[in-house]
């Protein structure tokens, strides 16, 4: 079920609905609906997952319980490494064990060996880096008593499988989550239209941004050798928009339903392609791994408290792990590595935090000096994703090598006008709504005559319409 | 919460009649003349036909597929060919001739494969929502419950592209192709029959590959035929059921699904009348799609169905 589907409609406002109005006064119920919904939901992807899904709660949630009940800490160590053993096991099984094997076998065939090892005919579980993280984070903040284990399964199962987060994030911390959800929750109508209107910006980025960028960077992906290099641009620029509509917009989907049922989920993007460097864009995309990582591997790898040597070792181990969770393809830790090789620099020389604020804030337009560190990181970010999208690394360098040529200075074949018309709205309204946490947030101060304001929705909504035939599955439910 | 509702109710009131407005006020100007209309004449024909009489119900195969005037003078009663475009979808075609069928007509339902596994050719496509509302209206009565609730969404799709003047290339139509240029209403003959591409040169076919779909026939389709059936069977009609044709060359890749299909439709009781096989033809005796035959691979069908007729209404 496709956020950006009728069934999911359907769906939701039954929830909604029941969730309100029926059982609007116990929040304990309201829980219990939500499970069941979230169940339901994943069930409709593939509902032998789910048996996996339940598993892999019920472990976290009762060693959770083992290590506060723990006698001493040796008995916690015990119970925390196998979560962690278990949690990471699965993952390594459904999602890198075919990539190890491979590759092994790969590495002996150059040394001349032949190797047949079996591989797993095993279909990756939807969402599983997703709820895995949840429950390592669980876990993780139970050992460092930073917080106390929930004792209520249908409140933690709330936790990990809130169907709005479940397949595709953002990756919440019991910190923030689990107070939500054991509390009672009361109707907002402020936050509630908020919610929808981030949702309707979340499906303008899906489905007509991202979803008619994805025919076009498909063909030229495909067959990248016959393109010329302009065609060549053109896709590495779509499949930088794709992407980001895709999972921005899957990410303003999800916290727009999960604000209208009162929970307020993690912020994931920040406008990332307003950075004025790779370290801002780095705390402007995908925050939610990008803290998780900083917070569950970085900091305890010593994070920049020793020696430069030893900051420079933990951000490259951050990035290559941060590449390979997107997907076993040496693509995925390539892309990983290349960001790492960006921020470096500014790292060792001190200014990995020098753009912390907005860009241009209180202003209406950039200087110019802040208009080339956009476009000079947008550039790198641009090159950076034809690793990402390529399906080998050797496809990613033919890909780039294909760009050096005369065809460069060619028109592009592809007809592109009416997505550029639409990507150049998409840059508009986010530079004008940077400050503000998504694309339609606090419109009524933008835009104050509600006509017009409505006026707007209708014209997004029917452009959604427009494209709707067309959708595509998100691009990170596969990770 | 009340506050919510109330904007919300007004904002999709607000979008339900600009969707309305746009549906019924908005020519489609892609349609003026388009071989849709032709569904018009062929319901002329249809009703103003005797009983007993031969209705051909199908897709595009049968409105490229078939020489009706010769079977007429072959077999000696009025036939009339209802096939137009397999996006229609398998319900709506039989709901339109349901209601003109008398005793002892004969039904020839001649379904594209992509019928029976693919549920949205069942229910209609948005070139069906294209004929609704834009060139016979008086269809809409042939729409069931469930099937306005499929088309709701397309309806919706087909209503907005109209808004946006992007009219919807409901036949999709190459523009440069002269063919397409003038595959226009007045194609067809009196019978119903597609016969302007007789006169027109082999095209380019994109071949079919063989279908990713599930290769389980459709319940739904099958539940469909068989109600068919016993309503004519009532009504005291009858129904034959006959392949499409279908190029060679893409034959291999749907072997299976078509074996399929063979198999449940005789274990309902509505099998196949000629094997679907006899309905394979060489890649040359095709016009533009595998399923569109040419003048010469039309005679060739034709002459089968005479053939098959003459047995049947012996019985």
């Amino acid at each position: 079920m496709l956020f950006n589907s009728i069934e999911f409609a359907i769906f939701f406002l039954i929830v909604f609905i029941l969730y309100w109005f029926v059982f609007g006064k116990k929040y304990k119920v309201q829980n219990i609906l939500l499970l069941i919904s979230s169940y339901y939901f994943y069930g409709c992807w593939n509902w032998h997952f789910l048996a996996l899904l339940i598993f892999s709660t019920g472990l976290d949630y009762f060693t959770g319980l083992m290590m506060a009940d723990a006698p001493n800490k040796q008995r916690k160590q015990i119970w925390f490494w196998l979560s962690i053993c278990v949690n990471l096991g699965f993952l390594g099984v459904f999602k890198y064990y075919n990539f190890f094997i491979d590759s092994f076998a790969d590495l002996l065939s150059g040394f001349g060996l032949k190797a047949n090892f079996a591989t797993l005919q095993v279909i990756l579980p939807v969402g599983i880096s997703f709820y895995t993280f949840h429950g390592l984070s669980y876990v993780v903040d139970i050992y460092n008593d930073r917080i106390k284990p929930e004792r209520n399964f249908i409140h933690y199962s709330v936790f990990v499988c809130f169907f709005p987060l479940l397949v595709a994030g953002p990756i919440e911390r019991a910190t923030h989550l689990l107070p939500q959800i054991i509390r009672k929750r009361e109707f907002d109508y402020s936050k509630a239209v908020d919610g929808l209107r981030q949702i309707l910006w979340g499906l303008f980025k899906k489905i007509v941004i991202a979803d008619n960028c994805a025919s076009v960077v498909n063909t030229i992906f495909a067959d990248y050798h016959s393109q010329s290099a302009s065609n060549l641009v053109v896709g590495a620029i779509l499949f930088t928009f794709q992407i980001y509509g895709d999972f921005s917009g899957y990410s303003d989907i999800a916290l727009g339903t999960a604000r209208l049922l009162g929970i307020e989920l993690l912020r994931n993007f920040g406008f990332p392609y307003f950075s004025r460097d790779i370290a801002e864009f780095w705390r402007r995309w995908h925050i939610s791994l990008t803290t998780w990582f900083r917070d569950y591997l970085y900091i305890p790898l010593g994070g920049s408290r020793g020696s430069k040597w030893l900051s420079v070792r933990n951000t490259f181990i951050i990035f290559l792990v941060s590449g390979f969770w997107h997907g076993a393809n040496w693509t995925f830790l390539f892309w990983g590595a290349f960001h790492a090789a960006l921020f470096m620099p500014l790292l060792i020389f001190g200014r990995n935090r020098l753009h912390t604020n907005t860009v241009a804030e209180g202003n209406i337009l950039p200087t110019l000096k802040e208009l080339v560190q956009m476009l000079t990181t947008f550039s790198l970010v641009v090159v950076g994703w034809i690793f990402f999208r390529a399906a080998s690394i050797s496809d990613a360098f033919g890909y780039i090598a294909s760009l050096f040529s005369r065809s460069l200075f060619t028109l592009p074949t592809h007809k592109v006008s009416t997505l550029g018309v639409y990507i150049v709205v998409l840059l508009l309204v986010e530079w004008i709504q940077r400050e503000k946490k998504h694309g339609l947030a606090q419109f009524e101060s933008v835009l104050r005559f509600r006509p017009l304001r409505w006026g707007l929705y209708i014209v997004l909504i029917i452009s959604i319409i427009q494209f709707g035939g067309k959708s595509e599955t998100f691009i990170y439910f596969q990770f | 919460m009340k506050k919510l509702i109330v904007q919300s109710l007004l904002f999709i009131s607000i979008m339900v009649v600009i969707i309305l407005l746009s549906l019924f006020l908005i020519p489609n100007k892609k349609l003026i003349d388009n071989s849709l209309y032709a569904n018009i004449d062929k319901h002329h024909r249809l009703d103003s036909l005797t009983s007993p009489k031969i209705v051909f119900v199908g897709g595009s195969n049968l409105g490229f597929g078939l020489d009706s005037k010769r079977l007429e003078d072959s077999l000696h009663i009025p036939v009339v060919n209802m096939g137009l475009h397999a996006g229609l979808g398998l319900k709506f075609m039989i709901n339109e001739v349901k209601s003109s069928i008398r005793k002892g007509d004969i039904v020839v339902l001649s379904p594209e494969y992509h019928h029976f596994f693919n549920n949205s050719l069942l229910d209609g496509e948005k070139i069906l929502v294209a004929l609704l509302f834009d060139v016979n209206r008086t269809d809409l009565k042939y729409i069931t419950f469930t099937q306005a609730l499929h088309l709701i969404p397309l309806t919706v799709e087909y209503s907005v592209s109209k808004l946006m003047r992007k009219e919807l290339d409901v036949m999709d139509e190459d523009v440069n192709n002269e063919f397409d240029k003038n595959y226009k209403r007045n194609s067809f003959n009196k019978y119903g029959d597609e016969v302007m591409h007789w006169n027109y040169p082999n095209q380019v076919i994109h071949q079919m590959v063989g279908t990713s779909a599930s290769e389980d026939v459709s319940s739904s389709t099958l539940d469909l035929i068989c109600d068919f059936d016993q309503y004519l069977r009532a009504k005291g009609a009858k129904l034959i059921i006959i392949p499409p044709a279908f190029m060679a060359s893409s034959y291999s890749g749907y072997q299976k699904v078509i074996g399929n299909i063979t198999i449940k439709l005789k274990e309902q009781k509505t099998p196949f009348k000629i094997k679907p096989k006899s309905f394979v033809f060489p890649d040359s005796l095709y016009f533009n799609t595998v399923y569109h035959l040419n003048k010469q691979g039309v005679k060739q069908r034709t002459d089968s169905i005479v053939r098959l007729m003459k047995r049947e209404i012996v019985k």
